[in-house]
């Protein structure tokens, strides 16, 4: 279990807490999810978690043990996927994992079972250099795998990757938490967040906001909502329109008895728009 | 630790290959190999070229120094051509001989910005030389050596300390300085971080990759310049510590900039004070004594007593040891440094 308690963070430059007394709890086997804009203090938090930040107030507990006092053997239990790729742009994708996997004093997977399972096997004799930046996320991304980490740290995993590959690799995720891997997402994608996440966590303005399930977040917070497309000037018009509010009920009669509508679906409100309920900030 | 540090090692030397470094030092060593063999002479004068213009009775001065081997080209019949020829050449005395064997009188012509040491030692040497005419030489004049007279060492051969103090220099503090800010670009240093491993080792395999391009710079340069005639263990030992402790000073200034930008100003005057020494090696009468503490001044001397040795056992010994401790120096140093502004960001 991962135990975050009242953990503070401030940058030399910087007047303001980046992190803001942030308290939460990570069980075994749990996806995490770290929802916020840039610039939240998301980043912040994870990087203060994988001692890559100097722990300046406030503790981080794993399995009961203070990370302050755990020696570099902590880093053969963790893996931590970067959001920015940070590889040896000469070395190939294949040599990237290969000696980073050298590090380490636990067993170490494989590096081409890891770029065959990232999609990544036919270019792993090329340089780093030539990849697209959604390969370089793959790379990072098969590299945080090596040790095969019981905590998982992802940073922004599915950033800049084509669907079908964003699918591989959510897959991986999703088996690496049957696997009992505990899991920290951080992501300002409510969608990935909805979808893989036990639990979240909002984060603005270095403070968490609102912290639970994505399911009772909904329960919460959120409105059922409908989405009608319709015809104006023969133009496609979108609107969402919540039922429950007196003004957009009246509107959505109006909108049927006029006959333009194409389509019409309820759908429930999203984490996105519970996000900008509560903050009163948009994501992107 | 060891298996860490020999993956990293290998890791860096193989961004060090393909980095095209390896080609680069031996193009370099290729380079010094020519010009010690083919383009630096053996032989150099110093001292300005002395000119004669001989207008003794039977040329007396001309026919002795001709059967001494001087070149003949130093000679001219006439004082008109004299003066043409030192007006060419502006590193050049003109030295007119009048009179007879009992009766010589010489005349020096100097460009101007001769001192007055040149014109005494000249007048000296040309003083000697009617003695020896004359079979007329002082024999009170005794020379004594304090240990066993050496051979001349070709000038070309002199030179080939400061080829490879160069490169262990320059090799050492900037190389790594490229792959530091290579790592910080890329961000390697922060997966590093993220690692088991730790800075010792960190340090270490950089230390390591730079060290055999040294040793495969120095083979080069050694073995086809010198090839077999020289102690390669004591040389490699020396190298070894003299790049250690240019790669250690390399790591610990570099890791306080950004890029290479910023760096490279700092480290010219670095390179500029490390270079001091060879002003010594060329000029031996110019010694300041703070010379003698700087790295550099340890690996060059080294070379030199350990390619042509004096005699003198205990210099390499103690330039070995003053190696040994700005080592260790270095290293606290340096891993102080690497973790300060490497290991930990945004304290």
């Amino acid at each position: 279990m991962i135990e975050v308690k009242n953990l503070f963070h401030k940058y030399d430059n910087q007047s303001e807490y980046a992190v803001n007394d942030v308290s939460f709890k990570i069980n075994k086997g749990e996806i995490f999810g770290f929802l916020g804009p840039s610039g939240a203090g998301k980043s912040t938090v994870q990087n203060i978690m994988t001692g890559l930040l100097e722990l300046q107030k406030g503790d981080i507990l794993y399995n009961n043990s203070s990370l302050d006092q755990m020696g570099l053997d902590f880093f053969n239990q963790i893996g931590v996927s970067f959001e920015h790729p940070n590889l040896y742009s000469k070395l190939s994708g294949y040599e990237n994992l290969k000696y980073y996997a050298g590090l380490f004093d636990v067993p170490t997977k494989e590096p081409e079972y890891l770029l065959n399972q990232v999609g990544l096997k036919e270019a792993a004799d090329k340089e780093a250099k030539s990849y697209s930046k959604g390969m370089k996320q793959r790379l990072v991304f098969a590299r945080a795998l090596l040790n095969d980490p019981k905590i998982l740290f992802l940073d922004e995993p599915l950033s800049g990757l084509d669907p079908s590959i964003a699918r591989e690799i959510k897959n991986i995720i999703i088996n690496k938490k049957k696997n009992k891997t505990t899991i920290f997402l951080t992501t300002h994608n409510m969608f990935v967040a909805e979808e893989l996440c036990d639990k979240v966590a909002f984060i603005n303005e270095g403070e968490i906001v609102a912290l639970d399930t994505p399911r009772n977040l909904k329960l919460r917070y959120g409105e059922k909502s409908v989405k009608v497309e319709y015809k104006q000037d023969n133009n496609l018009q979108k609107e969402y329109l919540f039922p429950e509010n007196q003004a957009d009920n009246l509107r959505l009669k109006k909108l049927i008895g006029s006959n333009n509508i194409e389509t019409i679906h309820s759908q429930e409100a999203t984490l996105e728009q519970i996000f900008i309920k509560i903050t009163g900030r948009e994501l992107a | 630790m060891l298996n860490k540090y020999l993956n990293l090692t290998k890791q860096n030397l193989t961004i060090l290959m393909r980095n095209n470094f390896h080609l680069i030092v031996i193009g370099l060593a290729v380079i010094m190999v020519i010009l010690v063999n083919f383009v630096i002479p053996g032989q150099v004068k110093i001292t300005p070229k002395e000119l004669f213009f001989d207008n003794t009775n039977n040329n007396i001065v001309q026919d002795y120094l001709l059967k001494n081997d001087v070149q003949k080209d130093r000679f001219v019949d006439s004082e008109k051509k004299l003066y043409e020829r030192l007006n060419q050449n502006s590193n050049t005395l003109g030295v007119i001989i009048d009179g007879n064997k009992d009766n010589t009188s010489f005349t020096i012509i100097g460009q101007g910005n001769e001192n007055d040491e040149a014109f005494n030692l000249l007048s000296a040497a040309m003083a000697n030389l009617i003695d020896r005419i004359k079979n007329n030489q002082n024999e009170n004049i005794n020379i004594q050596y304090l240990r066993p007279q050496q051979p001349n060492i070709p000038f070309n051969q002199k030179l080939i300390p400061i080829i490879i103090f160069t490169e262990v220099i320059l090799l050492g503090f900037l190389l790594v300085a490229v792959i530091v800010f290579q790592e910080k670009e890329e961000g390697g240093i922060k997966a590093f971080r993220v690692s088991p491993a730790n800075t010792i080792v960190y340090i270490l395999s950089k230390v390591s990759a730079n060290l055999i391009l040294a040793y495969l710079y120095l083979l080069i340069v050694l073995l086809f310049t010198l090839g077999f005639n020289v102690n390669y263990l004591n040389i490699f030992v020396l190298t070894t510590l003299g790049s250690i402790l240019m790669t250690l000073l390399g790591l610990s200034i570099s890791v306080f900039f950004k890029n290479l930008e910023e760096f490279i100003f700092v480290a010219l005057i670095v390179l500029s004070i490390l270079a001091l020494p060879m002003m010594t090696y060329l000029t031996p009468s110019f010694s300041p004594d703070f010379f003698r503490f700087l790295p550099s001044y340890s690996v060059l001397f080294g070379l030199r007593e350990l390619l042509f040795t004096s005699g003198k056992n205990s210099i390499l010994f103690n330039l070995n040891m003053l190696l040994v401790l700005e080592g260790i120096g270095m290293f606290i140093i340096a891993t102080w440094s690497v973790n300060r502004k490497l290991m930990k960001e945004g304290k």
